[in-house]
């Protein structure tokens, strides 16, 4: 008969060396504890099952909850990531909702700040919300509304149409869709739970190729775009509410119009999507190729190319476009870290340098330079994010074997401060400018930094990642 | 036999005094910490799931009723906090350099530990934790059941079931029968 004792005793032997020394978590765990209470006291709320009540206080609760969780949880998960310029100030900004504060990764599973999953979705087309706090999942005639916070289904709204480009206004009132079957444009107004206005282009329209639908901030109008690659074809539209009035249509090269095209893989790669965007003026698209470095001004009321600039690139198949909320677009190549402002008002290059953030982490890069040119292929990953305020660009960069993300400061490119952690592939900041979410080049890590602290999750999918779901700007 | 707790203190703590509440947590941090290690494989997760336990007894204080003891209470949030936390993540965390590295095979006593580990690991969830509590933990069956929320005969027929899978040949302790 085998004794009680001797089975805890042979099990104590066995898991006591599964335990590591943790000298430091009772003060840690009663830390927590103290703040979080000093968080709900501030909030005059005793209980966290009251404030979910309060919706408007909840949130902000929450958002200064998510922070204390980032502040205490992850350094004790991995540590620090070296820091060259520890003076460094992430831009933070609590415009966003407190969904915004998640990344939800390409293969729509919903990732907060310490790694842990807080949803899954499953839909065709996702794209998120102006405020972050909601994704919109396309289905056939209807559009599926989940929470961004936990992936949960909270409504759906029924659609005349079928078609999966998609993009939301600025003030997360509407959603424009293109595509289908006969061609189609339609206005989902997502605040009345209803599709406000559903009209068919020509049947001569294409559908199928390289496309793509922009909205003006207020959904006043859209600009339907086809056939990218070669012989694009436009659509301009008004929205006034309630219907969707052609404006204007043209075909590159037919009747006096100019469209730009963009040829080749690299926007067929793009895993960010096409690089383009409808300026505040409402009359004037923008267009960035990778393939050839182009950038293209569409005046929308003459359907024609107005003016270009090529933005210097050596690999087109590595090009990462970031468009601020204002007027400007940067470029950045990881391969060579170059980084080029354009200031899309005046319609010039304003600056284009080398940045040489990750070689101070890697004295011999020049030579990693030299002897392996920067290459990926099957894919461009989004290997740069602006801060909330458009004044930080966060990248991503590969030098030899070291990796890093840099913030880089868009006026002059001076490096704020840079960390070497395990990069190189797609890069996202959450809402809030706190925390950059970087999947290396294999995707097959995902590195969460949180800019406050220096401190690094890192958790390695069981499949590979490659990409992020933007928060639209 | 530990001492219960006073049973002012769970009063005091409920009504609000952050001492009294610490004065319930803190003995329990320690087992709770060597709880999460074993169901997590990993310390540095088991420190996280520990901070976020007590945070969460804190908000569930008033569920905890006068006299009884917070320990099972307590245990069995952070074993809701370890299951959630396994399920929420699919991938696995960043080996760390201290977990057990390879075994000499001539260390006849290593080998053993390690086989243990390795048989308690591979139990399922339920089963783990009922042989870490009252193994490892040394807690009675009574406050496995309290933990686990069943009845004692329920806990004991468990043990019993886990030990057979770890060990199928194993000669099982009377007080199991």
């Amino acid at each position: 008969m085998k004794d009680n004792e001797s089975i805890r005793s042979a099990v104590h032997h066995a898991l006591d060396g599964m335990v590591r020394p943790a000298p430091e978590l009772e003060a840690k765990t009663l830390q927590r504890v103290r703040a979080a209470r000093r968080t709900v006291s501030r909030g005059g709320l005793r209980r966290w099952s009251q404030a979910a009540g309060v919706l408007a206080v909840a949130g902000v609760v929450a958002v200064v909850g998510i922070a204390i969780h980032q502040a205490t949880l992850q350094r004790d998960r991995q540590g620090q990531a070296p820091l060259a310029s520890p003076r460094f100030v992430a831009p933070t900004s609590v415009a966003k909702g407190p969904g915004a504060a998640i990344a939800w990764l390409d293969n729509l599973t919903g990732v907060d700040a310490n790694g842990h999953i807080v949803g899954r979705i499953q839909t065709q087309t996702a794209l998120r919300s102006a405020d972050g706090n909601a994704l919109y999942g396309l289905a056939d005639q209807k559009v599926e509304i989940y929470s961004a916070t936990t992936g949960t289904l909270q409504r759906t709204i029924t659609r005349e149409g079928s078609g999966d480009l998609a993009a939301v206004t600025a003030d997360g009132r509407y959603l424009a869709i293109l595509g289908g079957s006969p061609p189609a444009v339609e206005m989902i107004d997502i605040a009345a739970g209803r599709s406000a206005a559903y009209t068919r282009l020509n049947s001569t329209f294409p559908t199928g190729g390289l496309g793509f639908v922009l909205v003006s901030a207020d959904g006043s109008r859209v600009v339907a775009v086809e056939n990218f690659w070669q012989k694009p074809e436009l659509v301009v539209l008004r929205f006034d509410g309630s219907a969707l009035h052609v404006e204007g249509q043209a075909v590159d090269g037919e009747q006096g119009h100019s469209l730009p095209t963009c040829d080749g893989m690299a926007p067929q790669n793009a895993v960010g999507g096409l690089p383009e965007r409808l300026l505040a003026d409402g009359n004037t698209m923008v267009n960035f190729c990778p393939g050839d470095g182009m950038v293209s001004w569409v005046d929308l009321s003459r359907l024609t190319i107005t003016a270009q600039v090529r933005v210097q690139e050596e690999n087109p198949f590595w090009l990462s476009p970031v468009f601020s909320t204002g007027s400007m677009l940067y470029v950045h190549e990881p391969g060579t870290r170059r980084i080029t402002s354009v200031d899309l008002l005046r319609r010039a290059i304003v600056r284009s340098t080398v940045v040489n953030a990750s070689t101070a982490l890697n004295p011999w890069q020049w030579l990693a330079d030299k002897l392996f040119p920067p290459a990926l292929a099957g894919g461009i990953p989004r290997s740069a994010a602006l801060s909330p305020d458009g004044t930080v660009l966060y990248v991503t960069a590969v030098f030899g074997e070291g990796i890093g993300v840099a913030a880089i400061d868009v006026h002059d490119f001076h490096v704020l401060g840079h960390w070497k952690l395990n990069g190189g592939g797609s890069l996202w900041l959450s809402g809030d400018g706190q925390t950059v979410y970087v999947t290396n080049n294999g995707g097959d890590r995902l590195s969460i930094l949180h800019l406050a602290t220096g401190s690094v999750v890192t958790v390695t999918p069981t499949a590979p990642v490659y990409d992020f779901l933007p928060l639209p700007n | 036999m530990k001492p219960a707790p006073d049973p002012g203190l769970i009063r005091t703590a409920k009504a609000g005094d952050e001492a009294a509440f610490e004065l319930l947590l803190r003995p329990l941090i320690d087992p709770a910490y060597r709880f999460a290690c074993v169901m997590l494989s990993d310390p540095a997760a088991a420190e996280d799931v520990v901070q976020e336990a007590a945070v969460k007894a804190w908000r569930k204080l008033h569920q905890l009723r006068d006299g009884y003891d917070p320990q099972p209470w307590f245990f069995g949030i952070v074993a809701n906090q370890c299951r959630s936390l396994r399920r929420g993540r699919w991938w696995s965390t960043t080996p760390l350099a201290d977990v057990p590295g390879t075994v000499d095979a001539a260390d006849e006593q290593v080998a053993r530990d390690e086989d243990l580990r390795q048989a308690i690991q591979q139990l399922n969830p339920r089963d783990r934790t009922v042989i870490t509590l009252h193994y490892f933990l040394d807690l009675p069956l009574e406050e496995v059941a309290a933990t686990t929320r069943q009845s004692v005969a329920a806990v004991r027929s468990q043990l019993y079931r886990a030990l057979h899978k770890m060990r199928p040949g194993l000669e099982i302790p009377e007080v199991l029968r």
